[in-house]
């Protein structure tokens, strides 16, 4: 099956400090935010790409989109390679892939009615004309589940969930084909949470839509994901099938993901060890050597500090990029032996 | 139900009495602005000793009805006075966007102009260009719109590179809106608020500046009356004749006031969230 | 059991016509600690706020029938006492230590202005004091660190140098707002961890306030659940998360996404919303959203006692459904 979304050898870099125009960037001044990452999305899947932040994540969902200029790599959508897209082209795509952001109280133009902020999307890709867009709009707050009077106020009237179902309303009215969703529950309460969750899944169902959830939270992700990519520090290091990763978790940052999601049990809860991450997430603006985890990996070997390792299928079905899971003969073994990394 | 802005009312009033005076001034001036009392030269006020019942707020050193003069003032200084603001936010404003959503090459160059306008004593400049080109309604109108534009420049810059990084900006994009519509339906009212608050106090700088380029002899033609001509012209008789000077001074301030109480009101009608 | 470190009676916040706290009343002791959880609008801020004093006076108006902390009435206490009261018996950490920390100044100077002002120490003491309190949080090099500003620290170690500077007056009672909300998930356990050992070493009453019923498990000794300014349910821990009384609890629970339980199994929404707060709330505050609600629900439901040391504002307790 061809991907829908697809990015190849991606990488996007950003210079910091002065604009481009009148910085002399040294290396040591360029964001390596996304930093050679292949990621293929079916039709119909939901992707999870998790992570903490600064691994890049949302800087390769913006990618995706062509939000973000690449530096180097390719991405493609329905097969089209959008980095040689005209700038008028490429504004037509986007007719078919949108985006939800993580703020409903930023996202929204304040000084635009709710209307017309949902018609935009039909009105600037000529779907329709703003009588049937008027139309159009209060269908689809019945959808989210808003009142249809809604459309003439204003975003400032409303609570965050509110406003991020028009946030989600906009990113699917006019049938766009794949959505990136940027942390869209993390503003959000936690009850409200569990709505906004039900309505991507309706949705979902009733557009036939495709999925990129943004999250740095694995236990949301994990009912509605149906593969999951886990970022650290510009690349991806495990990427697999959800149940998969979920049961058994294989690079080490993942397990350590996992493991710092607090469980609502308090004899579970206390008796969990909590913590076990080294040290800090490193500058994005120099990787470490070797595997970037490493400095903070419980398991780091001698060849970890030296070498990259690439993501290579593994056992139980996902990919990782990690030493541990190395075909034999790929490390001497003199290699493979633990290192102790005294805490700084 | 909101409260009653009363400042708003009062600037709103302040305003409407000087234009209702600058409309109506062929009827209801005592006298013509030009017509000379050589008999009644520097008559106090109606009011003070000495005062004559035919010209209320007294007479000028000619002999001209003060109180006249004064209304028929209000039609250059007030026309003058918009049409300068309102030219000086469009070119301000204009630039300002440009410069603030596109930056690199675009900003570095309007940047560039608007330091030059700001290093550039603008006296200098009024009385060079005034001079070459001459004076004149338009001419002076031009001259305060270049005395202006900086202001708006400036703000609007400032607010627009804080704006366009906002997310809704970035999801006009998404969307696929193309730049235009995202510059005017997206940027450009979120500075609404900046600028009216600009224009208030532009409108009055270009009133004030009018009166000091009459005062300098370069605006417009000192038969014309205008405030700052009139104020130009008191200035030699302060110790002896201060209403030449004093009356259409209090118009200005009058003026200048209504016009700043009516942009802060604007400023926080034009903000969705005052809405009640 | 001493005397309580904050005793709380019917405290009442108004902001206007909004009325933010109706009627919470708590109390925490020595080495205790206390979770509140609540959504946002829920008072539980505004609730802490009144603890230290820090409501502005001309926006808010606060009233209890007796609201003390170490045994000082903070409602008729001056701006001097207030003062000398947070930063001092009390200790804060908040959700943001960016905006709490001032940019302008280095780690250890902030600490060290603390302990100066709290503790009677001199330049010197002040100084050496803070980089043995930054070692105790947890930040490697204390040493180096003490002399950057808040900017160089990344979000968990802020948070590190936030919680150094509560500690700084020798608080016998620290108030966490939200502490890891805006951290990763990984800095969040440490944190945790850190202000876990904190408490149980010093014997600190602890009141942690959060939106994430989950992260309370391990942390509280004590659970209360505020809707809509009222408490709505409080338990023992393991009281509460294993046999959740109230409605709005239970829901709570199940929208917690957990990694424990088998997927699949999905969370279940709340429907609705909280109520407007500038209005009176006629009969129980969540009954429009509980799917258990009947004819009684519409009268104000007390605090009814559910075991010891546990109650829940809920009809069902005396009529199961």
């Amino acid at each position: 099956m061809s991907a829908l979304s697809e990015a190849i050898a991606l990488k996007v870099h950003y210079a910091v400090g002065a604009p481009a125009w009148r910085s002399r960037a040294g290396p040591g001044r360029v964001v390596r935010a996304v930093d050679g990452v292949d990621l293929q999305i079916a039709a119909g899947e939901t992707v999870a790409l998790v992570g903490e932040s600064g691994c890049g994540k949302s800087t390769l969902g913006r990618a995706l989109l062509r939000l973000e200029e690449p530096t180097a790599g390719v991405v493609r959508f329905e097969e089209r390679d959008l980095t040689t897209l005209s700038a008028e082209h490429l504004r037509q795509r986007r007719a078919a892939m949108r985006m939800v952001f993580q703020d409903p109280f930023s996202s929204l133009n304040p000084r635009m009615r709710i209307g017309e902020a949902l018609a935009e999307p039909l009105l600037v890709h000529g779907l329709c004309n703003s009588r049937s867009a008027r139309e159009r709009v209060a269908e689809m707050l019945d959808v989210v589940g808003l009142d249809r009077r809604v459309a003439a106020r204003y975003p400032h009237e409303f609570s965050g969930g509110q406003r991020q179902r028009v946030a989600i309303a906009r990113a699917v009215i006019g049938n766009p084909r794949f959505v990136v969703a940027d942390e869209p529950l993390s503003a959000l309460d936690i009850s409200v949470q569990a709505q906004i969750l039900d309505l991507f899944a309706d949705l979902k169902d009733r557009f036939a839509l495709t999925y990129l959830f943004v999250s740095h939270d694995l236990a949301v992700v994990r009912h509605v994901a149906d593969r999951v990519a886990v970022m650290y520090l510009g690349r991806i290091v495990e990427m697999g099938a959800a149940e998969d990763v979920f049961a058994r978790p294989a690079h080490p940052y993942t397990q350590a993901l996992l493991d710092a999601v607090p469980v609502p049990d308090p004899t579970r809860e206390r008796a969990r060890i909590i913590g076990r991450l080294q040290g800090e997430l490193p500058s994005p603006m120099a990787p470490p050597s070797g595997c970037r985890f490493h400095p903070r990996c419980p398991r780091a070997m001698s060849i970890c500090q030296r070498d990259d390792p690439s993501l290579l299928p593994v056992a139980s079905g996902q990919a990782v990029a990690c030493w541990l899971y190395a075909p034999e003969g790929g490390a001497p073994a003199a290699e493979r032996t633990p290192v102790s990394l005294a805490s700084p | 139900m909101r409260p009653v802005p009363w400042l708003g009312v009062l600037g709103s009033l302040l305003i409407a009495v000087a234009v209702a005076v600058a409309v109506t001034a062929p009827w209801i001036a005592p006298a013509k602005p030009t017509q000379l009392d050589l008999r009644a030269r520097l008559a106090p006020p109606a009011w003070v000793d000495g005062g004559k019942s035919n010209h209320l707020l007294g007479t000028d050193n000619v002999g001209r009805d003060v109180l006249s003069r004064v209304i028929w003032g209000s039609r250059i200084s007030l026309t003058v006075g918009t049409a300068a603001a309102l030219l000086g936010m469009l070119l301000g404003s204009t630039l300002g966007l440009l410069a603030g959503y596109f930056r690199g090459g675009v900003d570095a160059v309007i940047s560039w102009l608007i330091n030059v306008q700001l290093a550039f004593p603008f006296t200098l400049l009024a009385i060079f260009l005034l001079g070459t080109v001459g004076g004149g309604f338009a001419a002076v109108v031009v001259v305060l719109a270049l005395a202006t534009w900086v202001n708006y420049a400036r703000i609007v810059r400032g607010q627009v590179l804080a704006i366009r990084e906002r997310d809704y900006v970035l999801a006009a994009r998404a969307v696929g809106v193309p730049t235009g519509r995202t510059l005017l339906r997206y940027i450009l009212p979120n500075t609404a608020a900046p600028i009216v608050v600009v224009a208030s106090f532009s409108t009055a700088q270009a009133i004030l500046t009018q009166a000091a380029l009459s005062f300098l002899g370069v605006g417009i033609d000192p038969s014309v009356p205008s405030w700052g001509a009139m104020l130009d012209e008191g200035r030699n008789y302060l110790q002896s004749a201060w209403w030449i000077a004093v009356f259409p001074g209090l118009a200005i301030a009058l003026t200048v006031l209504g016009v700043n109480l009516l942009g802060d009101w604007l400023r926080d009608w034009l903000d969705p969230k005052s809405a009640a | 059991m001493s005397a309580p470190l904050l005793a709380m009676t019917n405290l009442q916040v108004r902001f206007g016509a909004l009325h933010a706290v109706r009627g919470v009343s708590l109390a925490v002791g020595a080495g205790e600690s206390l979770g509140i959880v609540g959504e946002s609008g829920s008072g539980k801020s505004a609730t802490m706020l009144s603890v230290m004093g820090l409501h502005d006076r001309r926006a808010a108006w606060v009233g209890a029938d007796q609201l003390s902390v170490g045994g000082m009435d903070v409602l008729s206490a001056g701006e001097d006492q207030l003062r000398a009261l947070r930063g001092g018996q009390v200790g804060m950490v908040f959700q943001d230590p960016l905006s709490a920390l001032n940019p302008l100044f280095t780690a250890g100077f902030q600490i060290a202005e603390v302990l100066r002002r709290h503790r009677d120490l001199d330049r010197r003491q002040a100084r050496e004091g803070a980089v043995a309190l930054l070692a105790q949080v947890g930040v490697p090099d204390p040493k180096r660190r003490a002399g950057q500003y808040p900017h160089q620290f990344s979000g968990g170690m802020r948070q590190r140098v936030m919680i150094a500077t509560a500690l700084a007056g020798e608080p016998k009672l620290l108030i966490a707002d939200e502490p890891t909300t805006a951290l990763d998930v990984t800095v969040q356990a440490e944190i945790v961890r850190l202000i876990q050992d904190i408490q149980e070493r010093s014997r600190l009453g602890l009141v942690w306030v959060t939106h994430d019923l989950a992260l309370l498990a391990r942390i509280a000794d004590r659970v209360m659940v505020l809707y809509a300014g009222q408490v709505v349910e409080q338990a023992p821990a393991a009281e509460l998360y294993a046999r959740p009384r109230h409605p709005y609890t239970v829901g709570l629970l199940s929208t917690v996404a957990r990694l424990d339980q088998p997927r699949g199994q999905r969370a279940r929404a709340i429907p609705g919303q909280p109520p407007r707060l500038d209005l009176p709330i006629v009969g129980c505050a969540f009954a429009p959203r509980c799917p258990l609600r009947f004819e009684r629900c519409l009268e104000a439901p007390p605090l009814i006692e559910t075991g010891p040391d546990a109650a829940a504002a809920c009809w069902r307790v005396e009529t199961p459904a």
